[in-house]
C-alpha cells in the first residue's frame, strides 16, 4: 500500500470513486460532453481468451444507468459472469441470435496449433466487437485499457520498431467521423493498480488471468520489462505514456493531431480502424513458428542480407549525354514517397461480410476461409 | 559473443575467406579473427567517412599574413566514460588516424579525449590515474579530465530557476552533494542528472576547446537501451536530439554543437569480444571490465539502488544474445523519429531540450492547471515547486528533479 502512496490520483480510486469514470471520460473527450446515449463499457480484458467464444450465444449487452445518468451499456462474452452481474445491477438482457464465426478459440488453437494463433484471436473479437455494437445501434465503443496496458503497447512497439502502430497506439479515441464504430480507452491514464484497488473498494467481480493459448513473445517481454521499471521508478508508466504520445507525433509522414476524433485532415486513423484487427495485440510475424521475437530477427537478417546485394540502378546506368540519342525510353522510378501517396488504403466494405475493410475481402473472411478449409466438411 | 568452440570437431572454416577457422559469430555467420576484427574497423570507418563529410576542414589563416589561408586539420572531442564502448571507439580513432600516417598521409584529425568524474567519489588525482595507461597508450591524442561538479556554473543550465525550484539559495554556488540530495532520494532521479550534467559539460568543452564535433561511444545496443531509458523517463520528445546525428543547440550556448556516434552500427557484444582480440588487449584499460562484460551478473538487492540505465542495460543484455537483430532494429527504426522545434519556445531549463508545449498542455487536459499534480497529503512548498518547474522544465526533467 505504501507503495502507492505517491500515485498520482490515488484518492480517486480509494475516496472519490465516483468521481474517477466522468473525469476520464471528460478528458477522453477533450473537454467536449460527452456523448451521453452512445457510450458503451465493454470490459473484455486480452487475457481472458480462454473464456470467451467467438459464437454469438456468449455475447450479451446490458444497459446500465449510473448514478450521474449517464447510459452505458456493457457487453460481455462471457455469459457466467454476466448472468451474476446482470442480477447486481438488475440490468437486461439482449442476446443476438446468430452465431458469427462459429468457431471457438479451442477450436481455432486445435486447427492451427499453439504458435501464432493471436492473429485469429484478434482480428476475430475485435470485429465481433465491432459488429455486435453495430448490431445494436452503438457509435462509440469504450474498452477498459489502463495505464499498464498503453506502456505495455509502446514498449512493445518500439522493440518490434513498428512506428506506425506506435503513433496510433496512445490515442484516446480512434477512429474518425467516417468510421461507424469509434474506439476510446477513458481508463488510460488509470493505474492497473489503482484500478485493482478501485474494483475491491466498489466490491466488483473482476478476473486476472494471462492468456493460456500464446504468451506473446513482444507483449510477454514488455510487460516483464514494465514491471521492474515501475519497481525502480512507480510513475514510470504514465511517463512511458506520455512519451508514447509525444512519440507518436514525431512518426514521419503521420498526422501531427494526437486525437483520432481530429481526424478528418488525415486519413491515418481510418487505415487505423481497419488494421488494428491485424494483431492489434501480437502480430502477423505470430504465426510463423518460433516464437514471434525470433521470426522477427530472423527476418530481419535476411533481410539485412539482401540488403548487401542490392544495387541502386540509378547509380549505375549512366545518362546519356547531351546530343547522344536517346535510344533507351525512360521509365519512371517508384520512389517510397509516389508509392506512399498513390497506396494509401481506402477504406471499403468487405465483398463476403459486409464489413469496413481496406481490402476486397477483409482478414477476419480471409483467416476464416483459411480456418474452414482444414474443417472436415461431413457432421455426425 | 560467445567464441565458437570447435574442441572435439572437425575445425569450422570461416565463411568469409574459407582459410583460417571461424572462432567468431559476426552476426549468425562464423568468421575467423581477422574477418571479425575487419567488420567491427569497417562499420566505424562507414561512419567515420560521414562525420569527416559533415566537418570541413577548418581553414586557418596565413601566419606571415600574406599568401593564401591554410587548411588544418578537423578537431574532434571524445567523451570516455572508460566503459567497453568509448575504450573500443579510442582504439578505433587511433587505428584509423595510424593506418593514414602510415600511407604518408597526414592525420586526419586531431582528438580531445574527456573523463567527467564525479569529484563526490574520486580524487582529481584518482582521475588521473584513470587516464594514465590511456596516455602512455595513445600518445598522438589529448587527455583531459573534468570534475562533474564544473557543471554547476555552466551557463547552459538555467541554475537560479533550478535552485530555487530544489529551495536551495541561489548563492554560494551550491556544492555537487548537496544538490544530489536535494532530488528525489532514488537512483532513478540522479543518475539522471548526473548524465544530464555529463552531457553539459561535453557539450560546453567541445566549444571551448574548438572541437568541431563531440563523439560518443553509443554502440547499437547502448542506442536501443537509451531509447527505450528516455521513453520511460518521459523524455520521448526530445528522444531524436538525444539518439541521432547531428546538430544541437543549448541554450546559452554560442553555436550548435555536432554530436555523433560512429559505433552505432555496432552491437555491443562485438565490441566487447573486440576489446580482446586489439594488441595489447584494451581489458587493461577498462577498470570495471567484468561488470561491462556482464552486466546481469550482478545480484539485484533492492531495487530502488538500480538507475533506469541499468535496468535497461540488464534487459537488453538478455534481448542482445538471443535476438541481436532486433536490437539493431530498434535503434535504426527509433532513429527515424523527426525532430519538431518550436521556435518560438525556449527549451528546458535543465536538459536544454525544446519544449513540449503542445504535449504539456494536453497532458495537462483541459480541466484546469490545478487539476493534476493536486495530490492528496501535498504540502503547499511541493505544490509551489512543482508549479514553478512546470513553467521552465520539460517533462522528464520535471519527474527526475522534482519527482
Amino acid at each position: 500500500m505504501c507503495h502507492l502512496q505517491d500515485r498520482k490520483g490515488i484518492h480517486q480510486a480509494t475516496q472519490e470513486p465516483r468521481k474517477a469514470l466522468p473525469r476520464v471520460l471528460h478528458q477522453s473527450f477533450r473537454g467536449r460532453n460527452p456523448p451521453h446515449h452512445h457510450i458503451i463499457q465493454i470490459i473484455l480484458p486480452r487475457r481472458e481468451s480462454c473464456h470467451w467464444s467467438l459464437r454469438w450465444q456468449g455475447f450479451d449487452s446490458l444497459g446500465l444507468r449510473s448514478q450521474d445518468t449517464q447510459r452505458t451499456t456493457w457487453i460481455r462474452t462471457r455469459s457466467c459472469l454476466t448472468e451474476h452481474r446482470r442480477g447486481h445491477h438488475r440490468l437486461p438482457r439482449r442476446l443476438p441470435p446468430n452465431k458469427l464465426y462459429d468457431w471457438t478459440m479451442d477450436e481455432v488453437v486445435q486447427t492451427i496449433g499453439k504458435k501464432g494463433n493471436c492473429t485469429y484471436c484478434g482480428v476475430f473479437r475485435r470485429q465481433a466487437l465491432d459488429r455486435g455494437a453495430k448490431m445494436l445501434g452503438i457509435k462509440h465503443v469504450v474498452t477498459g485499457h489502463n495505464a499498464d496496458d498503453v506502456a505495455e503497447t509502446v514498449m512493445m512497439n518500439l522493440l518490434r520498431a513498428d512506428l506506425s502502430r506506435l503513433s496510433r497506439s496512445t490515442s484516446i479515441v480512434t477512429g474518425d467521423n467516417r468510421s461507424e464504430v469509434k474506439r476510446s480507452k477513458p481508463l488510460k491514464y488509470a493505474y492497473e493498480k489503482e484500478i485493482v484497488l478501485y474494483a475491491f473498494h466498489k466490491k466488483l467481480e473482476y478476473f486476472s488471468t494471462e492468456c493460456i493459448y500464446s504468451p506473446e513473445a513482444f507483449r510477454g517481454s514488455a510487460r516483464g520489462l514494465i514491471k521492474q521499471l515501475e519497481k525502480v521508478r512507480p510513475s514510470a508508466i504514465l511517463d512511458i505514456v506520455r512519451s508514447g504520445e509525444d512519440m507518436a507525433r514525431l512518426v514521419p509522414g503521420e498526422s501531427p493531431s494526437f486525437c483520432g476524433c481530429k481526424g478528418q485532415k488525415a486519413q491515418a486513423p481510418v487505415a487505423a480502424a481497419v488494421e488494428e484487427g491485424i494483431g492489434g495485440c501480437g502480430s502477423t510475424n505470430g504465426r510463423t513458428p518460433g516464437g514471434e521475437m525470433a521470426a522477427l530477427d530472423k527476418q530481419l537478417r535476411e533481410n539485412e542480407e539482401y540488403a548487401e546485394l542490392e544495387v541502386d540502378v540509378t547509380k549505375t546506368i549512366p545518362k546519356p549525354k547531351q546530343g547522344e540519342k536517346e535510344t533507351q525510353k525512360e521509365l519512371p522510378i517508384r520512389t517510397a514517397s509516389a508509392l506512399s501517396k498513390g497506396g494509401r488504403q481506402v477504406l471499403g466494405q468487405c465483398k463476403r461480410c459486409g464489413y469496413m475493410s481496406s481490402q476486397e475481402i477483409c482478414q477476419a473472411c480471409t483467416l476464416l476461409e483459411g480456418l474452414n478449409k482444414n474443417r472436415p466438411q461431413i457432421q455426425i | 559473443m560467445t567464441s565458437n568452440s570447435t574442441a572435439g570437431s572437425s575445425p569450422q572454416f570461416c565463411t568469409k575467406c574459407r582459410t583460417q577457422e571461424a572462432t567468431h559469430d559476426q552476426r549468425s555467420h562464423a568468421v575467423c579473427v581477422d574477418c571479425f576484427t575487419k567488420f567491427i574497423n569497417t562499420k566505424s570507418v562507414k561512419q567515420l567517412g560521414i562525420l569527416g563529410k559533415e566537418t570541413k576542414p577548418p581553414i586557418i589563416p596565413n601566419p606571415s599574413g600574406s599568401g593564401p589561408p591554410q587548411i588544418g586539420t578537423r578537431r574532434y572531442l571524445l567523451g570516455l566514460s572508460l566503459g567497453v564502448s568509448s575504450t573500443c571507439l579510442l582504439q578505433l580513432l587511433h587505428e584509423n588516424c595510424q593506418f593514414q600516417l602510415s600511407k604518408g598521409r597526414p592525420a586526419p584529425f586531431e582528438l580531445t579525449v574527456v573523463h567527467i568524474y564525479n569529484d563526490t567519489f574520486t580524487t582529481p588525482s584518482t582521475a588521473e590515474s584513470f587516464l594514465l595507461p590511456h596516455k602512455n597508450r595513445y600518445p598522438t591524442f589529448t587527455f583531459l579530465s573534468h570534475p562533474l561538479s564544473s557543471s554547476l556554473t555552466l551557463p547552459s543550465i538555467d541554475w537560479p530557476s533550478f535552485l530555487s525550484a530544489l529551495s536551495l539559495p541561489p548563492s554560494p554556488v551550491p556544492t555537487l552533494p548537496t544538490l544530489l540530495s536535494s532530488l528525489p532520494p532514488s537512483q532513478a532521479s540522479q543518475s539522471d542528472i548526473i548524465s544530464l550534467l555529463t552531457r553539459h559539460i561535453l557539450l560546453s568543452l567541445t566549444l571551448s576547446t574548438s572541437s568541431q564535433a563531440l563523439l560518443l561511444g553509443h554502440s547499437t545496443t547502448a542506442i536501443a537501451e537509451l531509447t527505450l531509458s528516455q521513453t520511460t523517463k518521459g523524455r520521448g520528445f526530445s528522444l531524436p536530439w538525444t539518439i541521432n546525428d547531428g546538430l544541437l543547440s543549448l541554450p546559452n550556448l554560442s553555436q550548435p554543437v555536432l554530436v555523433f556516434h560512429p559505433l552505432r552500427d555496432i552491437l555491443r557484444k562485438e565490441l566487447v569480444e573486440f576489446t580482446k582480440l586489439t594488441s595489447p588487449p584494451l581489458t587493461g584499460l577498462i577498470p570495471d571490465v567484468e561488470k561491462s562484460n556482464n552486466p546481469e551478473a550482478h545480484q539485484v538487492l533492492n531495487h530502488k539502488d538500480l538507475s533506469i540505465e541499468e535496468v535497461m542495460t540488464r534487459y537488453f543484455a538478455d534481448v542482445e544474445r538471443s535476438y541481436p537483430s532486433v536490437v539493431a532494429n530498434v535503434a535504426r527504426t527509433s532513429a527515424r523519429l523527426v525532430r519538431i522545434f518550436d521556435e518560438d519556445r525556449k527549451g528546458c531549463g535543465l536538459c536544454g531540450m525544446p519544449m513540449d508545449g503542445e504535449g504539456d498542455e494536453r497532458w495537462r487536459g483541459e480541466l484546469g492547471e490545478g487539476d493534476v499534480g493536486d495530490e492528496e497529503g501535498e504540502t503547499e512548498e511541493g505544490e509551489r515547486r512543482r508549479r514553478e518547474g512546470r513553467r521552465w522544465l520539460c517533462y522528464g526533467c520535471q519527474r527526475s528533479a522534482l519527482g
